[in-house]
């Protein structure tokens, strides 16, 4: 039974003999040996294994798992994963705790799993993931008579689509996605009049693709709530594809959607399609996606040029950029103060490098008034010496509709609207907080305080105790006026 | 001291009708001549003219080395200073948001492409004319009128949050001096 020959150490070997000594094992042999314990096994994740693919097929027959290796991809190794106890001298296996049966034929392993495929299928798939270190190339699905898929959909979620899940869980949570390393991937975006499209598609050979699909609507049925850039929206999985119902604000929460991908993954837009047939708002989105590497517009009819132009005009611009943050810091102090204060609030909203020199700069006399109104806020900005120089901001509770700028105040996207000095902001679900996200943007980025005076103004004569003693109580407070009265 | 390269000397026809005349070689020895009123406009160049000493008599035997400054943003200079060496010394400023027009000639002049404004200003920056930062940098600063912050981020190349971050992990990761 057991040979009486001295047993070769192989563990004791010097490291780079060990490693030469296993770099003479092929696929099946590595696999083997990195299951006889945990030091073997680690010892196998350390080898350099070359080029290699796993790609997974399952059917309602088998599970097959094929490990391809080499330059040119041509040393297969399969494993066939049966539901059924198997006949004859079998080996046994050990893979992440749990004892399975196998017989090897040449280049060919069949594991007898009875009573627990699945869970087998993805110990093996695991272990070969974790000891080749490659992630699976391929999940291949043949759906005929397959009817208990969606077992092994569990097995084997969507890498991209689970990180994008989890960076959506919490700020940290986002930034462990960002520092991972994500292999090639490209976000290409299809705008037409029915829905907006965002796939994101990633490995060496582009394969794996996650759709996205933005529904104007509120949608039916049970519905998980996603946080996406400050918006909670609700959506719907099946495997690969997001369905997301934005019940009223399609363009803010394809914006919100795509920016986070973009943030997440760290790579820009690849493609971005304009189906212009029958989009008559494709100007509400334009603005949203300002750069991509393609843009690429199609009509059945001819395209008109006036819109070419307002894309072309509003998304891509040739110029070389200035690169104004490498400016000496008197150089850059001197541009911007040549900036009024909305231009100054609007780098402020280019990103924090951007807020903290505004904020360092001196704005000279600005005052912020709020005045609060039934599903209207207004807050007035006011500078120069004389404080003659009005920046107003309306904000409101409806939608309004046409074209509209996005701005985004403390991780809340608006949309909004630039006249002459003033400002509307539409804020669809969330007035309080945007007003508190502007005005907390305005007071931290231009240095000012805005809370000294509270007026209150009524067409009747009298107010209710009640509420002014809430208001005395909550808000900080100067001086107090009523009806021009001061308290 | 007597530097004489071995290139052409760029005429500025503004510089004749001035008795005293300084030579400035460029980085990449150009030469140029440049007038008394109009050197005074930079601070730098007049400051280490008063202390190197040059006077009219031996300011054309002494050119003058500006090693940050190449010749197409010098003869840019030239011609600006040239332009502007009568002009009344304006009031300093006191608003925190500049309001002046910028004259029709300057905007020619400045009408480069970006990367050429930007060596520009460096060597404005370098040379101290603070009339002509000022004009440059409006001229940046026109270019953010009515812009977005999406737009303003392609305009003058500002990375975003996730880009800056980024950069200062690898900055922080990469390894310091050592000793």
């Amino acid at each position: 039974m057991t040979s009486n020959a001295p047993k070769f150490r192989l563990l004791y070997l010097p490291r780079l003999a060990l490693e030469s000594v296993l770099s003479n094992f092929d696929n099946l042999e590595r696999f083997e040996f990195s299951t006889c314990s945990k030091r073997c096994k680690e010892i196998v994740k350390s080898l350099r294994h070359g080029r290699m693919e796993i790609d997974v097929l399952l059917n309602h027959r088998l599970a097959s798992v094929t490990v391809t290796s080499g330059s040119t991809l041509k040393e297969c190794t399969y494993f066939h994963l049966f539901d059924e106890p198997g006949r004859g001298v079998h080996e046994f296996l050990t893979l992440n705790g749990r004892t399975i049966r196998m017989e090897k034929v040449p280049r060919n392993v069949c594991i007898y799993c009875s009573g627990g495929l699945t869970v087998d299928t993805k110990a093996l798939v695991d272990h070969l993931v974790e000891t080749f270190r490659v992630p699976i190339e391929t999940l291949k699905f043949e759906m005929n008579h397959f009817d208990n898929y969606r077992n092994f959909v569990q097995c084997f979620p969507n890498p991209q689509l689970s990180r994008f899940e989890f960076s959506t869980c919490s700020k940290r949570c986002k930034e462990i996605v960002k520092s991972l390393r994500h292999g090639r991937i490209e976000i290409d975006v299809l705008l037409n009049h029915r829905l907006p499209s965002v796939t994101v598609t990633s490995g060496s050979t582009l394969k794996k693709c996650t759709w996205f699909h933005l529904f104007d609507e509120p949608g039916r049925g049970v519905h998980q709530f996603l946080t996406l850039n400050g918006r909670t929206i609700r959506m719907t999985k099946i495997y690969g594809n997001v369905c997301i119902y934005c019940s009223g604000e399609l363009t803010v929460d394809t914006k919100a959607l795509v920016d986070h991908l973009v943030e997440t993954f760290r790579v820009p837009i690849e493609t971005l399609r304009f189906d212009m047939n029958d989009f008559y708002d494709h100007r509400d989105f334009v603005r949203c996606f300002p750069k991509c590497d393609d843009l690429i517009i199609y009509r059945t009819r001819p395209i008109l040029e006036e819109d070419i132009t307002y894309i072309k005009e509003n998304m891509t611009s040739n110029a070389p950029k200035f690169r104004l943050l490498h400016l000496p810091w008197l150089a850059l102090e001197n541009v911007l103060s040549n900036f009024d204060h909305l231009d100054r609030l609007e780098l402020s909203t280019c990103s924090k490098r951007c807020k903290e020199i505004v904020k360092s700069l001196r704005h000279g006399c600005t005052e912020i008034n709020v005045e609060l109104f039934n599903g209207l806020t207004s807050v007035t900005m006011i500078s120069g010496r004389n404080l003659n120089e009005y920046t107003r901001f309306h904000l409101f509770k409806s939608p309004a509709c046409g074209n509209h700028q996005f701005r985004t105040f403390n991780g809340r996207t608006v949309r909004m609207r630039k006249t002459n000095g003033t400002v509307c902001i539409y804020c669809s679900g969330g007035l309080t907080v945007d007003t508190k996200a502007l005005v907390d943007h305005l007071v931290e980025t231009f240095k000012v305080h805005w809370y000294s005076l509270v007026s209150m103004t009524t067409a009747t004569s009298t107010w209710p105790e009640e509420d002014i003693t809430y208001i005395k109580e909550n808000v900080e407070y100067k001086k107090f006026y009523i009806n021009g009265n001061l308290q | 001291m007597s530097v004489e390269p071995e290139v052409p000397i760029v005429q500025v026809e503004e510089v004749r009708e001035n008795p005293v005349l300084y030579k400035i070689i460029s980085s990449d020895n150009h030469v140029f001549t440049i007038s008394e009123h109009a050197v005074k406009l930079s601070k730098t160049l007049w400051d280490l003219i008063t202390n190197l000493g040059l006077t009219a008599e031996n300011a054309l035997d002494n050119p003058i080395p500006v090693e940050n400054v190449n010749g197409k943003n010098m003869e840019t200079i030239v011609q600006f200073c040239e332009r502007h060496k009568y002009d009344e010394e304006e009031p300093e400023y006191t608003n925190y948001i500049r309001e002046f027009v910028l004259p029709e000639w300057d905007r020619q002049l400045l009408s480069i492409d970006n990367e050429e404004l930007f060596q520009l200003i460096l060597a404005t920056n370098y040379l101290d004319i603070q009339k002509l930062m000022d004009y440059c940098c409006r001229v940046i600063g026109d270019m953010a009128k009515d812009k977005t912050p999406e737009e303003l981020r392609i305009i003058y190349g500002i990375p975003t949050d996730a880009e800056d971050d980024a950069l200062e992990r690898s900055a922080s990761d990469s390894p310091g001096p050592s000793g």
